[in-house]
């Protein structure tokens, strides 16, 4: 089956009859492309290959803002033909595949598993990459958590402060770690390269230059946290009712599968969304840099340096701009803007902070789960059916 | 008739008449008060047996416990304690609408004999503060304690309660509301934070604090007063407490970390007072595998661990007591069980109302009881209360479950 499309995901174009059976085409690809992402994320190892799918769909986000902001779009064509004309560029005309090569490639395994390689290979770099900054905060959190409860039961007066301050710690790393981590993801989706996300001037500077894009981005990180944490939590009120007590292990260990693929028709999007929007996010602040001249064009990779060349947005522009919207920005470049809005973007952060502890105080994931994977910031891992359920149908099956 | 000729006008007949039905409807509840007339019969003393009850809580389900010998957290109860007595298996919270599954609840259900659903205290009592989540609960109906106390001279330091030092909540149960027992039959609770509020009141009064230390634990026992509003601020437990408290002090010193702590602090405040105070009915109110709701389920199993060699200590300390080995029933049963909800990585909350957190059983154990006893049929918690009413000699007329049969066969 080839699955390359050049449809989005769930875009619905209005054609005429002639076109209709490519149309139905694309959407059946566009559904089957769904399914499959839904399905990986049910899974802790398909989770990283959604990661590296992802990256693969932010690089070809970031090549599409760039297109939008070039003299070639209002030649009336399309990115996808763009993307076609352009050798270089051709993968990215269509959205990525799960499994399937490169169409050009006819026969071989490249052909059969190249997207599959190369979504595992792209995943567990990026993934490995969020982890070396979130991480960290996430086990200080699993570690308060334990601490504090040790310390309740072992009644340790002597301790009482370990886990109320680690947890502060990990909330502090976790704020410092979200102001770099979404666009260092698209930095290294840009370029295809894990070692550019640790351009730590690069990233900074392109942080700088986009403030308020950064508040959104918190914003909507936290925004479609919210449904995520509560989708995570909800199961702990189905289990308490007759419904529950009524079910064999076998029922509800599906009835729980089923829900958890239903909650990833919300998380799985979720987490394509935020990439993309991270991923123009990213290109603006590089356009706008580059054309500014405080990046130069040696910093950026071959790939941005031949798109932004092809697309003539290379050439620096002028500086003039009077609308509120650009003397907002310039405000939000002065010292006092830009700790106002690094102020606002660590209370966004805070605020999922609360979100993550509240989801996890009403519902203990197993190994901490809740605390150390936030599905749409590191491993999009949806499924949290307990495992004694899985143990107990087992034993029940066993018998 | 011209009343103003009578000598005994109609204001003056009624006036009478009521002031006298009034007096001979009041006698005998001033009697059964004991106002100190001298009129009042003295009670008799107390031959019975003692009576110590294990509240094996805060919240443990048949699962973890009784159901299965080959997994069972508390080995000493089921596999050593259960031969010698008569076992309830099936004891059972009744599914009583709104009535909720929780340590205050089930501690008065075992005490009272009696299912009620309580609320706050703050709801009815205007002087108190409304606390998040607070649960000082006051019965209306008397305790075994109240009972044991109306009806025997048993001094109030032998009605002993020993509380958990994060149950500050359950430290009220000393005393019900009801107009005929009360505060005048109250037992006496044994927990840190009753050490902690004479502790404090000593060491203000001694001068010996240095400015700060002395805000410090001022501040502090003002807070603990406040809390204990069913108690005289500044009142004394009495003399028998203030000597108890005082070995305390010398033995474990003032810091507060050399004395055992949680559930462990239970058996040794329950140890000591077999040694000094010598109590006639003592209940221990463990709590520890409590601390599973959100957290570890090994908090919950090791707490079913420390709860059954807290139990082992005790049954010895009273076997190695000449005047306790044979005269001593121990009753042993859960405030209540927990939920068992299979969506929950932790499934062992216990306040929404399912069957397992329902489910819990009860043991009856020592001289005269029979041994090896399995009844295998439905019985409820607040039976406990009319059981050991019966094992002492005392009938707690409130009570609306029947005694335990068994126990008696």
């Amino acid at each position: 089956l080839n699955t390359e499309s050049s449809s989005p995901l769930v875009t619905a174009p209005v054609v005429p009859r002639s076109e209709l059976a490519p149309t139905l085409r694309r959407w059946f690809v566009a559904a089957l492309k769904l399914l499959v992402g839904l399905t990986l994320t049910q899974f802790f190892l398909g989770s990283f290959l959604v990661v590296g799918w992802t990256q693969r769909v932010m690089r070809r986000a970031t090549l599409e803002a760039w297109w939008r902001r070039s003299g070639h779009v209002r030649t009336g064509g399309t990115f996808a033909e763009f993307c076609q004309a352009e050798g270089s560029m051709r993968e990215f005309g269509q959205w990525p595949n799960w499994f399937l090569g490169p169409v050009a490639l006819t026969v071989g395994w490249r052909r059969l598993f190249g997207s599959l390689l190369a979504n595992w290979k792209l995943g567990l770099l990026s993934a490995f990459n969020t982890a070396v900054f979130t991480l960290p905060a996430g086990l200080l959190w699993t570690f308060a958590w334990y601490a504090g409860w040790q310390n309740s039961f072992h009644k340790g007066y002597e301790h009482h402060l370990v886990g109320p301050l680690t947890f502060g710690f990990g909330v502090v790393l976790f704020v410092l770690g979200m102001f770099y981590v979404p666009l260092a993801q698209a930095r290294q989706a840009s370029t295809g390269d894990w070692r550019a996300f640790y351009q730590f001037g690069l990233v900074a500077k392109l942080i700088r230059r986009s403030w308020l894009a950064s508040a959104g981005l918190a914003v909507l990180t936290a925004g479609l946290m919210f449904p995520v944490i509560f989708f995570k939590t909800l199961p702990f009120v189905f289990g308490y009712g007759d419904w529950a007590a009524s079910k064999t292990p076998a029922e509800l260990l599906t009835a729980s599968s089923q829900y958890f693929f239903l909650t990833a028709l919300w998380g799985f999007p979720a987490y394509v969304i935020l990439r993309r929007v991270a991923a123009r996010v990213y290109a603006h602040a590089v356009l706008m840099c580059v054309q500014r001249g405080s990046v130069g064009e040696d910093e950026l990779s071959d790939q941005e340096w031949a798109a932004l060349h092809q697309l003539d947005l290379i050439a620096p522009r002028s500086r003039r701009t009077w609308h509120w919207s650009v003397k907002l920005l310039a405000w939000l470049g002065t010292r006092t803007g830009q700790l106002a809005a690094g102020g606002a973007i660590a209370l966004i952060w805070l605020v999922l902070t609360v979100q993550i502890f509240l989801g996890e105080f009403l519902k203990y994931t197993e190994g901490g789960r809740g605390w150390w994977n936030q599905p749409l910031i590191q491993l999009p891992w949806l499924d949290y059916t307990p495992t004694h359920l899985q143990q107990a149908v087992k034993v029940s099956r066993d018998r | 008739m011209n009343s103003e000729s009578s000598p005994l006008d109609r204001r003056t007949f009624l006036r009478t008449t009521a002031l006298g039905a009034v007096a001979l409807a009041g006698a005998p509840r001033m009697l059964a008060r004991g106002l100190g007339t001298g009129l009042t019969p003295p009670l008799p003393e107390y031959h019975g047996p003692n009576v110590i009850l294990i509240r094996f809580g805060g919240g443990v389900r048949r699962r973890e416990s009784i159901a299965d010998p080959a997994n069972t957290w508390c080995p000493y109860l089921l596999k050593e304690l259960v031969p010698r007595g008569v076992f309830y298996p099936r004891m059972e919270i009744d599914q009583l609408r709104d009535l909720n599954t929780s340590h205050g609840e089930g501690t008065l259900n075992l005490i009272t004999g009696k299912y009620v659903k309580y609320e706050d205290a703050a709801k009815h009592r205007a002087d108190l503060e409304k606390h998040l989540l607070a649960a000082r609960f006051e019965s209306a109906v008397p305790t075994i304690f109240e009972y044991l106390r109306g009806a025997f001279n048993v001094p109030d330091h032998q009605a002993i309660m020993i509380n958990g030092e994060d149950r500050p909540d359950e430290e009220y149960y000393d005393f019900s509301n009801h107009h005929l027992f009360g505060v005048r039959f109250r037992s006496q609770t044994l927990s840190l934070r009753k050490y902690k509020t004479w502790l404090y009141r000593n060491q203000l009064g001694e001068g010996k604090l240095t400015a700060d230390e002395r805000k410090a634990k001022a501040k502090e026992l003002a807070k603990f007063e406040a809390n204990d509003f069913r108690t005289k601020p500044g009142e004394s437990p009495g003399a028998a407490l203030e000597s108890f408290w005082q070995d305390w002090r010398e033995h474990y010193g003032d810091n507060g970390f050399v004395n055992p702590r949680g559930d462990q602090l239970l058996t040794a405040l329950a140890l000591r007072s077999l040694k000094e105070l010598r109590p006639k009915l003592m209940m221990v109110s463990y709590q520890d595998c409590d601390y599973v709701h959100w957290g570890y389920l090994s908090h919950y199993t090791n707490g079913i661990r420390l709860m059954d060699e807290g139990i082992r200590q005790l049954v010895a300390a009273v076997e190695a007591d000449p005047e306790y080995r044979d005269n001593t029933v121990f009753v042993i049963a859960p405030d209540c069980g927990r939920d068992d909800n299979p969506f929950m990585a932790v499934p062992c909350q216990h306040h929404f109302n399912t069957r397992p957190a329902h489910e819990i059983f009860a043991l009856v154990f020592g001289p005269g009881i029979a041994r090896g006893q399995i009844v295998d049929k439905l019985t409820q918690q607040i039976s406990v209360a009319a059981t050991i009413g019966k094992l002492m000699g005392f009938t707690p007329k409130f009570a609306e479950a029947p005694v335990l049969g068994e126990v008696f066969a």
